[in-house]
């Protein structure tokens, strides 16, 4: 169900068509479920995007966190177009076999300046009391006018390094755009996408004994695709390991990095991996006697085979749907995105990392 | 290899690597045994549980699990056998078959008598074999899934052969019923503690595994809205209902024994009653929030003989129909006999004595065969003390209900008075409705599954403590004691499909209040 209109009159359209859905429903003699929204989601589209697109991925995102989204669409054909908006209401069968509203659609062909100034709109169709979420559609930056506005205005912005170009430079305004006094944080969901390989690890050395390994590691090994977004999952990987274990930089090196661990170094080596499935295909940590092997045996699993004298456990494994946008997307809305210490700290470090 | 995990957890602190990360910590590797394990309660619950959190990869890949029983049945017919009930009974459908596979893998069975000292030794062997097959640490759950007579000479054969101590951490968790009155309660709860630690004893009660149970502490205790109006200056009363629609499902002579007191009131009811009428703990640590229900159920008011014909309605169910089909009464169901004056349904007033809820009064009831299942407890406030209203609202207005399903439908509603559209102020109640289903598409998990993984990972927090279970019995044995002192020769009867006993409406009318239609 969806109706084009004008900037205008879109909230006076959204609520006609939450009337017409309450009047079909009690023709029906079915009970409309009462709508209750989690969030506003203001998605960003650097080009034209259809409506069919735009509703296929946001979809399944609200049927599981009902949410309104408004999606900001620059589009340079806009201005041919008499009515640039169009709202929609998004519905699921539920498991009793009712429909129930799930979220609600607002899209905004919008060109040149006034794509730019979209935070404006996206302000004043946000639904009050809950928090807006941008998805960004790309890495930070610096410099944009929408972005910035977003950072003032959002509770949280999406951006997604693995589109990055330019490593130390993206590295470098990520790092300062995750560690300003925003009113948004910004999370990112390369993060997440990484989030499978965090809780394998974690995992791994939940059991105390194996903990003491941690202490004796010698040397980070990832194989790691040949591909922006593959150095930059490398990055933030290694910023998470070491900035939660306390290394420091110490020295670049041919194939990686050299760190600085309390009374000994760690050697970070990247290199390439042999597949193209996914941004890492494997991670080793070794200590002189232990070894903690890291690899994806499918696109749902991360197994960590651990060879070690002090750890009972032979191996864990973390199953986890693969990381798709939509997927993402809902893992954001649903988690807060990061723990944002610790996304702080991984960031700060991987920074350090990429332009050293 | 032999290590004692909490000390070393202790020394070495907190995993670094864990900080940020909200997902389920990991339990580390296991040994469930399972007594009963070729039963109902494995087939159905325990064993589905275990998969589905295998499913979403919360089990420890180090996990065997080993059901104990007295017929023959080798490992592997065990495997299918609990493949065809996995595909019954689990919330998520038949298993995948590559799934399946690796878990079964650690699934045996072994066949002996656990009432002599021979079936303990020969579990020893076993377990020794599959710990090093599976690299455990030697890390035991010892399940209790038999009849509830079996429980005290189970337990006291565990510590005679010393598989009270294992070379990791040994726990045990024993299902409800915790003994069919005070004086076998307090029996079975000395021969467990001789043999265990409170530490490693898990009394399990599910319904504290539901996730709307567990949401009842998140409302109070993450919103400050709702606490300062907790008391009995702004509450009126109290409602818990656990009504079922099904009747006996072939335990009949189980229930003959049990009724509905034991069965859902001392046990489920009162858990309720406690997590509702607590004070804050202070902290989530699992003793603080049980300190906190203890003193709930120590401070309800002593029922004396006379009082409890006034305060506790009894019946059984008659013949009616149920969801379009005919059902028998009570007393013509199999196992049941037919002059059985055991109580299907139990409507009670019962007092809290203390500074919070003095003078409020709590109303529960709970029965077999009613009109619908529901569960669900009910606060209801005040009326307002002056109504501005009155002139076009001569009736005045219904008070302010918040009520927690907690199933199906699980949710929080509350019910709240708004003017009714029009030049008039006439005033009319609305129900604002958060719905869990409609908020969190993801399916909840099954309670058990909650309730397995909190004792791999040592958390109590869900579980009986032995102090609780005892104030239950406490709570409900007047009632129990005046039954048995002045025998009803006939219970009222209600019809099946229906509410309840037409006198259940009295206990409440007498206050001015009246049951809530669910």
């Amino acid at each position: 169900m969806n109706l084009t209109t004008s900037l205008a009159d879109t909230l006076p359209t959204l609520a006609r068509l939450h009337e017409q859905a309450a009047r079909q429903a009690a023709s029906e003699g079915a009970e409309l479920n009462a709508q209750m929204l989690l969030a506003t989601i203001v998605a960003r589209y650097p080009g034209p995007t259809s409506w069919t697109d735009i509703e296929a991925e946001t979809e399944p995102v609200v049927t599981a966190y009902p949410s309104r989204v408004i999606a900001l669409v620059n589009d340079p054909d806009t201005a041919q177009t008499q009515e640039p908006v169009r709202v929609g209401l998004l519905s699921a069968r539920q498991s009793n076999g009712v429909a129930a509203i799930r979220g609600e659609l607002l899209t905004a062909a919008l060109q040149g300046r006034a794509f730019v100034e979209g935070a404006a709109i996206a302000a004043s169709w946000s639904a009050s009391g809950i928090p807006t979420v941008v998805w960004w559609n790309g890495p930070a930056v610096t410099g944009d006018h929408l972005f910035e506005d977003m950072l003032d205005i959002a509770d949280r912005i999406l951006v997604d390094s693995s589109a990055v170009t330019d490593l130390p430079a993206d590295f470098e305004v990520l790092n300062d755009v995750v560690q300003g006094s925003h009113h948004a944080r910004v999370t990112d969901a390369l993060w997440l996408r990484l989030l499978a390989w965090r809780q394998a690890f974690a995992q791994a050395f939940d059991q105390p004994a194996a903990r003491i390994d941690l202490e004796h590691v010698r040397s980070v090994e990832l194989a790691v695709q040949q591909s922006p977004g593959g150095h930059a999952a490398a990055l933030l990987l290694v910023g998470w390991i070491a900035s939660r274990l306390g290394w420091r930089l110490d020295s670049r090196t041919a194939q990686g990095w050299r760190l600085a661990a309390g009374d000994h170094e760690v050697d970070v080596i990247c290199e390439p991996s042999s597949t193209t499935d996914g941004l890492i295909e494997m991670v080793r940590l070794s200590a002189p006697t232990s070894r903690y092997l890291a690899y994806m045996p499918s696109p749902e699993d991360i197994v960590v085979d651990c060879q070690s004298d002090l750890a009972p456990i032979t191996h864990v494994a973390v199953r986890r749907p693969p990381p798709t946008r939509p997927r993402l997307r809902l893992d954001d809305l649903v988690t807060g995105g990061a723990h944002y210490p610790v996304f702080q700290q991984s960031v700060a470090l991987a920074r350090t990392l990429a332009t050293a | 290899m032999s290590m004692n995990v909490q000390a070393l957890d202790t020394a070495l602190g907190v995993n670094p690597l864990r900080e940020g990360l909200s997902f389920q910590e990991a339990p580390p590797g296991h040994t469930l045994i399972i007594f009963g394990g070729s039963g109902d309660l494995a087939a159905r619950k325990l064993i589905p549980a275990l998969y589905n959190l295998e499913r979403n990869a919360l089990l420890p890949s180090s996990l065997a699990v080993v059901g104990l029983g007295r017929r023959p049945m080798d490992h592997q017919s065990y495997r299918v056998r609990q493949h065809e009930a996995t595909t019954s009974f689990s919330r998520t459908g038949k298993p995948d078959p590559e799934l399946w596979n690796a878990f079964q893998q650690g699934l045996y069975y072994v066949r002996g008598d656990f009432s002599t000292h021979a079936g303990y030794e020969d579990l020893k062997r076993e377990l020794a074999e599959i710990e090093t097959r599976h690299g455990t640490g030697g890390n035991r759950i010892f399940y209790l899934a038999t009849q509830p007579s079996l429980f005290p000479e189970i337990i006291r054969l565990l510590g005679e052969t010393g598989l009270n101590r294992g070379p990791g951490a040994t726990r045990i968790v024993i299902e409800k019923p915790f003994g069919r009155d005070l004086a076998t309660a307090l029996a079975l709860n000395t021969i467990t503690n001789n043999v265990f630690d409170e530490s490693q004893i898990y009394r399990i009660d599910h319904y504290l595994g539901k996730e709307t149970v567990q949401n009842v502490l998140v409302l109070r205790f993450a919103n400050v809205i709702f606490e300062p109006v907790w008391n009995r200056r702004y509450v009126d009363s109290v409602q818990i209902t656990v009504a079922e629609s099904v009747g006996l499902e072939g335990r009949g002579t189980y229930y003959e024994e049990a009724g509905v007191l034991r069965d859902m009131v001392q046990n489920h009811i009162m858990q309720l009653l406690a997590l509702v009428a607590m004070e804050p703990p202070v902290d989530f640590q699992a003793d603080s929030i049980r300190d906190e229900k203890v003193k709930v159920l120590r401070a309800l008011r002593h029922l004396e003989p006379d009082q409890v014909a006034r305060n506790v309605m009894r019946a059984s169910y008659g013949a009616g129909f149920v969801d379009g089909r005919e059902v028998p009464a009570y007393r013509d169901e199999d196992g049941v006999a037919p002059d059985s004056t055991t109580e299907t349904y139990l409507a009670a007033r019962l007092l809290i004595d203390n500074w919070r809820w003095k003078g409020v009064p709590f109303y529960l009831r709970s029965g077999k065969r009613l009109a619908k299942r529901a569960s669900e407890i009910a606060i209801q406030f005040n009326e307002v003390p002056h109504l501005l209203f009155g002139d076009s609202n001569p009736d005045g207005v219904p008070p302010n209900v918040l009520a927690l399903r907690i199933q199906p439908d699980e949710g929080v509603s509350i019910t709240f008075e708004a003017k009714q559209p029009g030049l008039g102020m006439r005033v009319r109640p609305v129900r604002m409705d958060f719905g869990y289903g409609q908020s969190f598409a993801e399916e909840s998990p099954d309670a058990y599954e909650r309730l397995l993984l909190d004792v791999m990972l040592g958390d109590q927090t869900l579980f009986i403590r032995r102090d609780e279970t005892e104030a239950a019995w406490r709570a409900v044995m007047p009632i129990l004691e005046a039954w048995e002192a002045d025998p009803a020769s006939r219970l009222p009867t209600y019809e099946a499909g229906r509410w309840g006993p037409r006198q259940a409406g009295d206990l409440l009318r007498a206050d001015g209040f009246r049951w809530r239609r669910l």
